[in-house]
């Protein structure tokens, strides 16, 4: 009768990977650190303990100043950006969904990219400029989309929910343009543009990490309360209805609260594609479908995995570093493909 | 227990329903007959406030449309024709979903809940597989399913759209008859469209038949299923047979010859 039971295993095995990951990219990296070395370093840091470590100041400082913040905002980013996912594939029963499906990619894009070239690249003023653009496109998709679906029949939310969709691909369509006119007009930014628009967690911190927190716990929590409804919109728009849901509140109480997260994840990161779409639908096809599982599940092996990628992209071609926009889809894809048809296979034969 | 005055449904400028009113008393079973397109779907969606509409529906005395939709859902219990399956959904899961209008806003089932599907499932004789996926269900068990998750809301009121569509003539029977024990034993009120007009005859107390968003008549099985009625309504022609237990048949007749005619020339061969 419950999904209990698996429901912990599956986030007990994710939250294992997880950590795992976290340690992994606390590891490795240009200089070599020990293990005690790096455990010690974190131990500093530790409220409250007062603990000095026998460890080089330079080495405390790389595995606290440098690996640790971009470890962890690789996480909150991962998990965001695939808990947003989950969050619309199930909102808009739209499997292609995506966090940036109403426009936070395009409107955050247009927004950097106007800052870029004016030359103010702050450190507040760029993930600001980002996170406006996302939150003012998909007000803009919400606001359209909503008009379109609410003339004629009021039976038909199905439909509304699709043309939300419609307009956010306007949206999209049209922010997109903006952006790439200003970045053509400005071609001595266009490297820094390029650079934003694929995503990095070259230059984290912890002033991102706490720049951004606020937004992604929230969102999450809103996100996380939320999973039985997603179940419920499963049997359709209708009859959620029929069952005494107030679809439409609902499902503008979860578009803001993904686009809020999602619009301050990539304010500090970037442009990072295939995560929101290719993490929920892992799950899926490794666990089961039901909300319940994906959206927790998604949110830890976003994080993990975005980790994971953020590792690859500053190890193989240090010390340059591969754009982890790059490594999200050519790890990603794969391994995805694999499971998929592994799991027909599995389906097939039974 | 629910009363329709002057309700009108419009789609654009088709009116789809025209000024019309019903009244279902409590525990009354009325079947909705009437041809495609006369609005019998439209009726159910719109006491289910699926449906904008004008004019006035109560259901148990209170306006639906100032309800909370959580109220109206557990005033209410609507089954679609064909509901949209999750598939990979299991039974227990399903079933539970009709919870829904019970839990608060962010709340999750409770001990409670689960007791209540428990029930339904081992009323409707589910509880044995409640592990399996929709997917993998025939016709009949989906039906029961269905019923199941509809009767977890606890609402006095069932709006069934063709309950039974999907079912071979065996099954149909089970599932009306299980209906109508569940009518029964929990009280509830039941309106339900219904394509075959005997098995509508068979289980209803009342049929209303709706033709062009307007009621043509309503009554009694005896009184509503006459021949000339349906012919004019459904627009072809019918025979209504009347048992000696005094059920009533509706047979159609094919249009382009008597049944007599066709099988004359067979006897002849001999």
């Amino acid at each position: 009768m419950t999904t209990k039971g698996p429901l912990r295993a599956t986030l007990a095995v994710a939250t294992v990977v997880l950590v795992g990951a976290m340690l992994l990219g606390l590891l490795i990296g240009p200089v070599s650190i020990s293990v005690p070395d790096v455990v010690k370093s974190l131990l500093a840091h530790v409220p409250l303990a007062h603990y000095h470590p026998p460890v080089p100041a330079l080495e405390q400082a790389i595995v606290w100043q440098i690996r640790a913040p971009r470890v962890v905002l690789a996480a909150i980013v991962g998990a965001m950006l695939a808990g947003g996912g989950a969050s619309y594939q199930g909102v808009f029963r739209n499997p292609l969904a995506d966090p940036y499906l109403l426009g936070v990619a395009a409107g955050a894009g247009l927004g950097a990219t106007f800052v870029i070239d004016a030359g103010w690249m702050g450190s507040l003023v760029l993930p600001g400029a980002a996170f406006a653009g996302a939150v003012v496109a998909v007000a803009m998709t919400y606001s359209l989309g909503a008009v379109g679906g609410n003339s004629g029949r009021r039976s038909a939310p199905g439909s509304s929910g699709r043309v939300i969709v419609l307009a956010g691909v306007a949206v999209a369509a049209l922010l997109t343009a903006l952006q790439t006119y200003l970045q053509q007009s400005h071609t001595q930014q266009i490297e820094n543009v390029y650079d934003w628009l694929l995503g990095s967690f070259s230059v984290a911190s912890w002033s991102d990490v706490t720049l951004i927190l606020p937004y992604v716990a929230v969102s999450a929590v809103v996100l996380l309360a939320h999973r039985r409804f997603l179940d419920v919109l499963r049997v359709g728009e209708d009859e959620a209805g029929a069952l005494g849901v107030h679809v439409g509140r609902t499902r503008l109480l979860i578009v803001v609260a993904a686009t809020l997260g999602t619009a301050a994840a990539v304010s500090v990161s970037g442009l990072i594609g295939f995560v929101g779409i290719i993490v929920p639908h892992l799950v899926r096809l490794l666990t089961r479908s039901s909300y319940r599982v994906v959206l927790p599940v998604s949110m830890i092996g976003g994080a993990a995995f975005l980790v994971l990628a953020d590792l690859v992209a500053r190890t193989v071609e240090a010390p340059s570093e591969v754009p982890i926009g790059v490594v999200t889809a050519f790890v990603g894809a794969p391994f995805f493909l694999f499971v998929l048809r592994s799991r027909r296979a599995q389906q097939s034969a039974l | 227990m629910i009363d329709l005055e002057n309700v009108t449904v419009r789609f654009g400028p088709a009116v789809v329903l025209n000024t019309l009113s019903i009244s279902v008393k409590p525990r009354e079973w009325v079947g909705l007959i009437g041809p495609n397109g006369a609005g019998k779907t439209t009726l159910l969606r719109a006491v289910a406030q699926l449906e904008t509409y004008s004019g006035d529906i109560r259901v148990d005395g209170r306006p639906m449309e100032s309800l909370a939709h959580r109220e109206r859902a557990r005033l209410v219990a609507y089954l679609p024709q064909s509901p949209e399956l999750p598939r990979d959904m299991t039974i227990a899961e399903y079933v539970l979903l009709g919870r829904t209008p019970h839990i608060g806003y962010f709340g999750f089932e409770s001990v409670s809940d689960r007791r209540v599907c428990g029930e339904l499932l081992e009323r409707l004789e589910l509880a044995a597989m409640s592990g399996r996926r929709l997917a993998t269900l025939s016709g009949g068990e989906m039906q029961r399913v269905l019923l199941a998750r509809a009767l977890a809301q606890e609402a006095p009121v069932l709006l069934l759209d063709e309950p039974t569509s999907a079912l071979d003539l065996g099954r149909r029977v089970d599932a009306l008859d299980l209906l109508d024990d569940l009518r029964k034993e929990r009280g509830l009120t039941i309106l339900a469209a219904l394509h075959d007009l005997t098995l509508a005859a068979e289980f209803a107390s009342r049929l209303v038949l709706l033709s062009g968003g307007r009621i043509a008549t309503s009554g009694s099985p005896v009184e509503v299923l006459r021949e000339d009625r349906l012919s004019t309504h459904f627009g072809g022609a019918v025979r209504v047979l009347v048992t000696d237990d005094g059920d009533v048949v509706v047979v159609p007749r094919a249009r382009r010859a008597p049944k007599s005619a066709m099988l004359r020339p067979r006897n002849a061969r001999r």
